[in-house]
């Protein structure tokens, strides 16, 4: 099921659980692993910490990356996600409330693969999160495991 | 004829013409030194044949002198032969008389330096012939003469002492005497004579000889004297005449000062005329301190400018080091001096600082200090220009002070926005989103009102995540960089028309856009203003049945006012100042939805470009909105 599963990297239970109600009502059943802040997800990610002992190799389908985090921020987690081997090709999407240029500048320019803004009407989101599990953990194919 | 009079006539002739002759005329030392070279040369010659003929009398002196002693040398040898023959003369009678055989052997004796006598005789007068055969005549006479003699001591052995005996003996010395006699006196005689001719010889040599030395050493003392004299003559003249050539020089000198003096006052007099407006028009600048400093740095001249920023007055400063300008700091650092040893190295020096006013105050100010040289290029002083820049420093400062102010608080509006954009955004989603999920999880448990209730709720949170973004874009207008470069706005106006169209496919409306609109702004914002203008119209002709909205160009007064107007609902004019303001509405949001924001952002937008935005109406009848971009 690992296999499968959807990292959501969110500091927000009112999102997180908002997210997983959006997942839920577009009837998508894979893992969720909730990480609440960014050094969270790169334990998770790369097996240390509190994940150490976790097989590293078996990494999500997808990871919803909120930005602001505490900790490591957002952008933080996606470069280093993409400055290892073992996850530079791993789907990132950049799920946040931030409209700002500069934030979809950076992330674009450190490999995200989607940029989605949250909206404030839950309808929309759900739609936006329907939209997202459709091409990422549908009809997207896994990029080949790099050890 | 005085030696060196060539001399002083041509140092009266440099003296008549100074200018030309002087620097290539030489005194003609060459004859002087030819009179002494020959006047040495002459008393060399002279004093050499003195000298030999001094020799060569002295030689024949001497050779006269030898002869005379020859002479007598001669006539002793002739003394002792005659001395000889007597003594042998009167030892023989003697012994003949007394019989005493001590006589015997005087006369042996005797006749042996006679004989002796003759014998030295013979090399001593082998040059005299005369003298030669008076000899041979001596010799034989002597030998039979002291023959005869021998005989007579012969007759007192044998003792035939009897008159008889002695008669013949007799007899023969009586003829043997007078020629023995003769002979002898002859070759005296010829001696004597000799002698007398030799001594004459001899004197008459040495008399020479002294005259001779007598005169030479005279001569030899008198060309002396007149060489010495030559030269120190010579030497007089040369002096002399350099004494005139200095004196000349000096008077030259003089002139040249003259003539120097009188061309500067011409120059002077000159530079009056010309400089005087001008002297007059430093003095009386105010607004620079213009002075002019000495080679030193000390000041020399001081205008109203000068007294006015520094506080000095010319009296009081001038004399004075300009070093007093400046601040104890800059004296420490050697910064006047350098700033003269630049400004001399370079021909100008430009500084601005802090400089030090009489009342201890400081101005800030620019100076200019410039090398004045004249005309063969001699360093004469520093002219120095000083303006008190103090309220521009000022002024620049406090702008300096505001810009980072400025900045700062555009790095802080940035964070807000950013921390906006996150975190104001996030309770509204919940409030939403948890709206939503009661509204579906308990719809039973609703009543009507109830879920009415919550979808105001829901409506609410939505408008003001529509609020926010809204804010958030009018302040990331102001954030932005501006870009400009040619945008076309017909084909901007198309594509927004088009985008309005497909949202609401049901209206019935005209867009009216004008050919080929050009515009020098930055293409994004340009956008987010037309779209706002648009939009407004499209809005505001909604509850029209046939909308027109128009997008053109006017030309008025040589500006280009760019214009989008529109048959909408319009407003009441009395309250266009309001239109432009964040959140001010002049329409209720159930008659047409809005926040208020957007005629701000395009003002914003418009402002940005330098230009102006200002609209007419009257309600009901229509608004039109015109910009200008770029002045």
């Amino acid at each position: 099921m690992a296999e499968n599963s959807i990292l959501l990297v969110e500091d927000n239970p009112d999102d997180e659980d908002l997210t997983i109600r959006a997942l839920e009502q577009n009837r998508i059943k894979n893992a969720v692993i909730v990480a609440r802040d960014g050094a969270e997800a790169l334990d998770y990610l790369f097996a240390t910490g509190r994940y150490a002992g976790r097989d590293s190799t078996a990494l999500p389908q997808v990871v919803l990356l909120d930005l602001k985090l505490p900790k490591v921020d957002g952008l933080e987690v996606l470069r280093r996600l993409r400055a290892d081997t073992r996850t530079k090709l791993l789907p990132v999407v950049i799920l946040t409330s931030s409209n700002e240029e500069q934030d979809k500048l950076k992330g674009y320019s450190l490999g995200a693969n989607s940029y989605v803004r949250k909206p404030v009407d839950f309808v929309q989101f759900t739609e936006a999160v329907k939209q997202l599990g459709l091409f990422w953990l549908l009809l997207n194919e896994r990029p080949p495991v790099t050890r | 004829m005085v030696p060196g009079e060539p001399q002083q006539q041509a140092a009266m002739k440099s003296n008549d013409s100074p200018r030309g002759t002087l620097a290539g005329w030489r005194p003609p030392k060459s004859f002087q030194q030819r009179m002494i070279a020959t006047g040495f040369l002459l008393a060399t010659v002279l004093l050499g044949i003195i000298f030999i003929m001094v020799y060569r009398t002295n030689s024949s002196f001497v050779r006269w002198n030898n002869l005379v002693v020859h002479t007598r040398e001669v006539l002793g040898t002739l003394d002792k032969f005659s001395t000889a023959v007597k003594n042998g003369q009167v030892a023989a009678v003697d012994f003949y008389t007394s019989g005493s055989d001590q006589q015997v052997k005087v006369f042996g004796a005797a006749r042996a330096e006679a004989d002796k006598a003759l014998a030295q005789m013979r090399p001593l007068i082998s040059d005299n012939p005369t003298q030669v055969h008076n000899l041979d005549v001596l010799i034989p006479l002597a030998d039979q003469g002291l023959a005869i003699l021998a005989e007579i001591i012969q007759l007192r052995r044998d003792g035939k002492t009897g008159p008889d005996a002695m008669k013949p003996v007799s007899e023969k010395a009586r003829k043997i005497s007078p020629p023995l006699a003769k002979a002898l006196a002859d070759m005296i005689s010829e001696e004597n004579q000799l002698l007398g001719t030799r001594s004459a010889e001899a004197a008459t040599a040495a008399t020479r000889a002294r005259r001779l030395q007598v005169g030479g050493g005279i001569i030899a003392i008198v060309l002396l004297i007149s060489i010495c004299t030559l030269f120190l003559r010579e030497n007089s003249i040369r002096a002399n005449v350099e004494g005139q050539l200095e004196q000349s020089n000096s008077q030259l000198e003089l002139r040249i000062a003259e003539r120097t003096e009188e061309l500067e006052q011409a120059l002077m007099l000159v530079r009056k005329h010309n400089e005087e407006p001008f002297r007059l028009f430093v003095s009386n600048v105010r607004d620079y301190a213009i002075l002019i400093l000495d080679k030193s740095g000390d000041v020399v001249s001081w205008n109203i400018g000068a007294e006015r920023i520094k506080g000095y007055r010319a009296e009081e400063i001038i004399g004075h080091h300009f070093s007093t300008f400046y601040t104890q700091e800059d004296i420490v650092k050697g910064k006047p001096a350098s700033a003269l040893r630049i400004a001399t190295e370079q021909g100008r020096y430009e500084d601005e600082g802090w400089r030090v006013r009489k009342n201890g105050s400081c101005f800030w100010a620019n100076v200019s200090l410039t090398a004045l040289r004249d005309e063969s290029g001699e360093l004469q002083g520093f002219g120095k220009v000083t303006r008190d820049m103090t309220v521009p420093k000022r002024s620049d400062e406090e702008m300096r002070v505001r810009s980072a102010q400025l900045e700062t608080s555009n790095k802080e509006l940035e964070a807000f926005c950013y921390s906006v954009s996150h975190d104001l955004r996030a309770p509204l989603r919940a409030i939403d989103g948890f709206s939503q999920a009661v509204l579906q999880d308990c719809e039973d448990q609703l009543s009507d009102r109830g879920k009415e209730h919550l979808q105001r709720v829901r409506a609410a949170t939505v408008r003001m995540g529509t609020l926010i973004d809204d804010l958030l874009n009018l302040s990331r207008i102001t954030r932005t960089e501006l870009r400009a470069e040619p945008v076309n706005i017909s084909q901007l106006a198309h594509a927004i028309a088009r985008d309005l169209r497909a949202a609401d496919p049901g209206r019935r409306a005209d867009f009216v856009i004008a050919q080929d609109l050009q515009a020098q702004a930055d293409p994004h914002l340009i956008q987010v203003a037309l779209q706002n203008l648009i939009s407004n119209s499209w809005k505001f002709t909604s509850k029209q049945p046939h909308a027109r909205i128009e997008i053109g160009l006017n030309n008025s007064n040589g500006k280009s006012e760019f214009y989008v107007a529109d048959n909408g609902a319009g407003f009441d004019p009395a309250y266009a100042d309001r239109l432009f303001g964040a959140f001010q509405r002049l329409h209720t949001a159930s008659e047409f939805p809005g926040t208020g924001v957007g005629l701000a952002t395009v003002q914003r937008i418009i402002h940005r470009h330098g230009g102006e935005i200002w609209a007419k109406s009257e309600l009901d009848h229509g608004a039109t909105f015109y910009f200008t971009l770029q002045g």
